[in-house]
C-alpha cells in the first residue's frame, strides 16, 4: 500500500539518540500513513539492534535498509530510492520531532498536493537546554504559493532547510538528486537541487523538527567545519556549477532564491578558510584558487558575494591580510560583517511585515 | 570471632537514606557475618532515622556516638585497635569519605588486612563540586553576571569586598579539592579492592589515579533492588489520573525545573491538564522550584510531600504509573554522567514505568535505555514531548524484565562475596 509520507532516518552510531527519534515519530494515529525507512549506514554500535526492535514492534511502518558505510548522503539517496510515500522528508537519528506537531503535519498532509511543504524547526542546544525557534513569520499558515510568482522578500533572507522541508518523492526523483557519498554538508545539495522542479510550495506553521546542537562530533560545529573544509569545497563547487547551469533557463524568482542560499554558503566557505590557521599558506592558495573558480564559473554569484563586506575586503586585499595580517583586525571585520548582516535582516524583516 | 567482616559505614538503618539502604541490601544478601561500625545520632542528608527494616541476623551493629563525621574517626579506630586480631577483611563505604580515612588507618595498623573500599561517588573532582567552582563571580567587573557596567558599580567599595570574599571562598574550595584529590589517590593506592558502581565512575577514578592497574583491582557492583521489600499484591489506585512520582533529593543542580517548565508549557496549551495527570514529589525540592510551582499556578497538579520511610516509598512506587528519575545536567563540567542513583534500581524493582531525565551520555542514560524506560535529555522540549505522548497518546514503556533482573541484590552481593572468599582463602593459605 502506498503511504502518505516516507521519513528517511539515516543512522550511524547514534544508539544514544535513536530511541528518542523513533519514539517521537511512531504514534498510533499516524502509523497507517507513515513509512519510516531507517538506513543503517554501517553503524558499529548497537543502532541496528535498536532498529530491529522497533521493526518488530511496528512491522508495517518501519523498514530497515542495512548497508555499508557511505555517509549521510548515501543514506538519504537510499531512502529516496526505497521510498513508497507520496511525500518524503529526512529526520536525522540524533534529532527528533514534536509528536504533537508531527501528528498534525501528517493529518494535514493527506489533503496536500504542493511539491514542497515547508514547516518550522527548532534548534535545541543540549549543553544549556536553550531552544531557538526558526519560523517564517511572513508566510501564511496553510497557504500554497506558486514559486514563480512568490515574493522572495517574504522569506526575510532565510531559505528552506532540510529540517523544515518535505518534498514530493516524485520531485526528488525527477530532479535527479543524488547526494555525494562520504561527504559532509550534502544537505546543501538537498536544499538546492530539487528547487529546479518545484512549482508550488505550502507553508505549515508547525514547529516540528528538533535539531540538536552541541555534540562535539557534529558536522556543524566550528571545529568540524574546519576539519572537513575539503568536503565543504567539494559540495560548494558542485552547487556553484549547478546554479550556473540552472540560471540560464530558470525564472527570476528561482535565481533570486538560490542566490540567497548560495550567498550564505559562500560566506561560510570563505570563513572556514579564514579559520584554517594551521596550514596558512595552503589555505591561502586554496581560497585564492576557489575565488578564481567562482569568478570564472559564475560571475553572477561572484558579484553577489561581493556585497558581503567581509568577502569584499578580503578580495580587495588579495586575501593577503586575512592570512598574514593581524588577527584582531580580522576578528573586527568578522564582527562588523555580522553586525551589518543583522541590521540588514532586521530592516528586511520590518519591511516584509 | 574469626571470619567476621568489619564494615565501616556512616550510614546504616534506621537512618533513612539511600546510602544506608544500599549498605543494608548488600549485607542482607551476603553469606558472611558482619560487624558494622556506624552511628545513629546524626541523620543529616537523610530523611530521618525511622526506617522500619528489620535487624539482620548476620549483622552486629556497633554504634558510635558521633555528632559529626570527624568525630566518627577516633572511636572507630579505637574499636579496631581493641579488636585488631578479630578481622582479616574490612569494607569501608562512602559517602562520607571519613569511612575510608578510617580504612587507611586500619590498613596502616594491620597491613595484612584485606581492605575493600566501596566508593559510590567520587571523593575528588566530584562534578558537583567542580560545578560550584565554575559559578561566575557576580561581584567581579570582568563578568556580565553582576549586571550593568555602571560607574557606581565600578567604584563601589561594597562590591569590591564582596568580590574579594567570593574569591577567598573559591580559593578555600580549591584547597579543599586538592586535599580531596590527595585523599582519594591515597585510598585508591592503599586499598586491596575498589568497589564502584559503574564503568564511567571507574574511568573518572583512573583519571585521578597516576598508577596503573586500578581497573584490575576494581569490581563494578551496581546498585540493586531487593524483591523481598516489595508488596506482592497489586497496589490500589486512588484515582484515574496518570500518576507520576518522584523520590529523592533534588537541589539547585539536580533540579526538576525543566520538568516543571515542560508541565507549564503543556498546561498552557491544554488547560485541563490537571484533570488528566498529577505529579507527586517525595523528598527534598529546592525552594526556587517550589516557588516556581506557585508562581505558575501548578499546585493543582504538582504536589510536594516530605520524605517517606523506605518500604512505604516502595509501596508508593508500585502504585504509580510513572516514576521520575532525575540526574543533574553537568555537561559544562563533564561530558557524561557518572552518577548512578540507587533510587533507579528501586524503581526498576517496582516494575512501574520510568520517566528518566538525564544527560544522554552516561550511566543513568545507559540503564534507562537498556531497561526500556523513557530517557529524556534536560531539554524542556524533549521532556514536554514525552509527557505529551504519555498523557495524550497513550505512550507506554514496559520495563525489560530480563534486563532489570541483573540488578537483584542477591546477584550483586554475590559478586562482593566472591572477592571476600578469595581474600579469606589467600589469608588462610599465607
Amino acid at each position: 500500500m502506498e503511504k502518505l509520507l516516507t521519513v528517511a532516518v539515516p543512522v550511524y552510531n547514534t544508539k544514544n539518540y535513536l530511541r528518542r527519534c523513533l519514539d517521537s515519530l511512531l504514534q498510533n494515529d499516524i502509523l497507517d500513513e507513515l513509512e519510516i525507512i531507517a538506513v543503517n549506514d554501517g553503524s558499529k554500535d548497537s543502532s541496528l539492534e535498536i532498529l530491529k526492535y522497533y521493526k518488530s514492534k511496528f512491522p508495517n511502518t518501519v523498514r530497515i535498509v542495512d548497508k555499508e558505510n557511505g555517509g549521510h548522503g548515501s543514506a538519504v539517496n537510499s531512502g529516496i530510492a526505497n521510498a513508497s510515500g507520496k511525500y518524503f522528508r529526512v529526520i536525522d537519528s540524533d534529532d527528533w520531532v514534536s509528536a504533537e506537531s508531527f501528528s498534525d503535519f501528517v493529518h494535514r498532509l493527506s489533503k496536500e498536493d504542493a511539491d514542497l511543504v515547508v514547516s518550522d524547526y527548532r534548534r535545541e542546544y543540549s549543553l544549556d537546554s536553550r531552544t531557538e525557534l526558526f519560523e517564517f513569520s511572513n508566510l501564511e499558515d496553510g497557504k500554497t504559493y506558486k514559486f514563480e510568482d512568490f515574493d522572495i522578500a517574504l522569506l526575510s533572507g532565510e531559505y528552506f532547510v532540510m529540517a523544515g522541508s518535505t518534498y514530493k518523492t516524485e520531485v526528488l526523483r525527477k530532479c535527479g538528486l543524488s547526494l555525494f557519498e562520504k561527504t559532509y554538508y550534502v544537505d546543501m545539495q538537498y536544499n538546492i537541487v530539487p528547487i529546479s522542479e518545484i512549482k508550488t510550495f505550502s507553508y505549515y506553521r508547525l514547529d516540528i523538527y528538533r535539531y540538536m546542537i552541541g555534540r562535539a562530533e557534529q558536522s556543524v560545529s566550528l571545529a568540524s567545519y574546519v576539519k572537513n573544509s575539503l568536503d565543504h569545497e567539494r559540495v560548494i563547487k558542485f552547487c556553484v556549477s549547478f546554479f550556473s547551469e540552472l540560471k540560464e533557463n530558470a525564472s527570476e524568482t528561482v535565481v533570486t532564491y538560490l542566490s540567497i542560499i548560495m550567498n550564505y554558503f559562500l560566506y561560510t566557505h570563505y570563513r572556514i578558510f579564514c579559520l584554517l590557521r594551521k596550514n596558512r599558506y595552503e589555505s591561502y592558495s586554496m581560497i585564492k584558487a576557489f575565488d578564481s573558480f567562482l569568478k570564472e564559473s559564475s560571475p553572477f554569484l561572484y558579484n553577489e558575494s561581493n556585497k558581503n563586506l567581509f568577502i569584499r575586503i578580503q578580495r580587495r586585499t588579495g586575501f593577503y591580510y586575512l592570512f598574514f595580517g593581524n588577527r584582531i583586525v580580522t576578528r573586527l571585520i568578522f564582527s562588523l560583517n555580522s553586525f551589518t548582516r543583522r541590521v540588514k535582516r532586521l530592516i528586511k524583516s520590518c519591511l516584509g511585515a | 570471632m574469626k571470619d567476621r567482616i568489619l564494615v565501616v559505614s556512616w550510614f546504616y538503618p534506621p537512618v533513612n537514606t539511600a546510602e544506608a539502604i544500599c549498605a543494608y541490601k548488600q549485607l542482607k544478601n551476603s553469606s558472611f557475618e558482619y560487624d558494622i561500625i556506624t552511628q545513629t545520632q546524626n541523620f543529616s542528608w537523610s530523611y530521618g532515622n525511622f526506617t522500619s527494616l528489620p535487624e539482620l541476623e548476620n549483622v552486629n551493629v556497633i554504634s558510635i556516638e558521633a555528632g559529626s563525621c570527624r568525630d566518627f574517626i577516633s572511636p572507630a579506630i579505637k574499636y579496631f585497635k581493641e579488636n585488631i586480631d578479630n578481622y582479616d577483611v574490612v569494607i569501608t563505604r562512602s559517602m562520607p569519605p571519613e569511612s575510608h580515612e578510617i580504612g587507611l588507618e586500619i590498613k596502616r595498623l594491620k597491613p595484612s588486612i584485606f581492605w575493600i573500599a566501596s566508593l559510590n561517588d567520587p571523593i575528588a573532582n566530584n562534578p558537583y563540586t567542580l560545578r560550584k567552582i565554575k559559578y561566575p563571580n557576580k561581584y567581579s567587573l570582568s563578568t556580565k553576571a553582576g549586571g550593568c557596567f555602571s560607574l557606581k558599580r565600578v567604584i563601589s567599595v561594597k562590591r569590591f569586598f564582596e568580590s574579594a570574599i567570593f574569591q577567598l571562598k573559591r580559593i578555600k574550595l580549591r584547597l579543599l579539592l586538592a586535599k580531596e584529590v590527595k585523599l582519594q589517590r591515597n585510598i585508591l593506592e592503599k586499598c586491596d579492592y575498589l568497589v564502584c558502581n559503574n564503568e564511567y565512575q571507574l574511568r573518572r577514578f583512573e583519571e585521578s589515579f597516576n598508577g596503573k592497574g586500578l581497573s584490575e583491582k576494581t569490581l563494578i557492583v551496581p546498585h540493586s533492588y531487593d524483591p523481598d521489600f516489595y508488596y506482592s499484591a497489586e497496589q490500589k489506585r486512588e484515582n484515574e489520573k496518570i500518576i507520576f512520582t518522584y523520590f529523592g533529593h533534588a537541589d539547585q543542580i539536580r533540579t526538576p525545573f525543566q520538568l516543571f517548565c515542560a508541565i507549564k508549557e503543556l498546561r498552557d496549551d491544554y488547560p485541563d491538564l490537571a484533570s488528566r495527570v498529577c505529579f507527586n514529589f517525595y523528598g527534598n525540592i529546592d525552594m526556587c522550584d517550589v516557588n516556581y510551582i506557585s508562581e505558575q499556578n501548578l499546585r493543582d497538579m504538582i504536589f510536594i510531600h516530605g520524605g517517606l520511610e523506605y518500604k512505604e516509598s516502595l509501596k508508593t512506587m508500585q502504585s504509580s504509573d510513572w516514576l521520575i528519575h532525575l540526574d543533574a545536567n553537568l555537561y559544562d563540567v563533564v561530558p557524561e554522567n557518572i552518577f548512578f542513583a540507587s533510587k533507579l534500581t528501586d524503581y526498576m524493582g517496582s516494575g512501574a514505568q520510568i520517566f528518566g531525565i538525564t544527560m544522554l551520555n552516561g550511566i543513568g542514560a545507559d540503564i534507562l535505555r537498556e531497561a526500556n524506560a523513557v530517557c529524556s535529555s534536560h531539554s524542556v522540549q524533549d521532556i514536554r514531548n514525552y509527557l505529551y505522548m504519555i498523557i495524550f497518546k497513550g505512550f507506554t514503556k514496559k520495563l525489560d524484565e530480563n534486563y532489570i533482573s541483573q540488578y537483584k541484590a542477591s546477584l550483586c552481593s554475590k559478586k562482593i562475596d566472591e572477592r571476600i572468599s578469595n581474600a579469606l582463602t589467600e589469608n588462610n593459605c599465607s
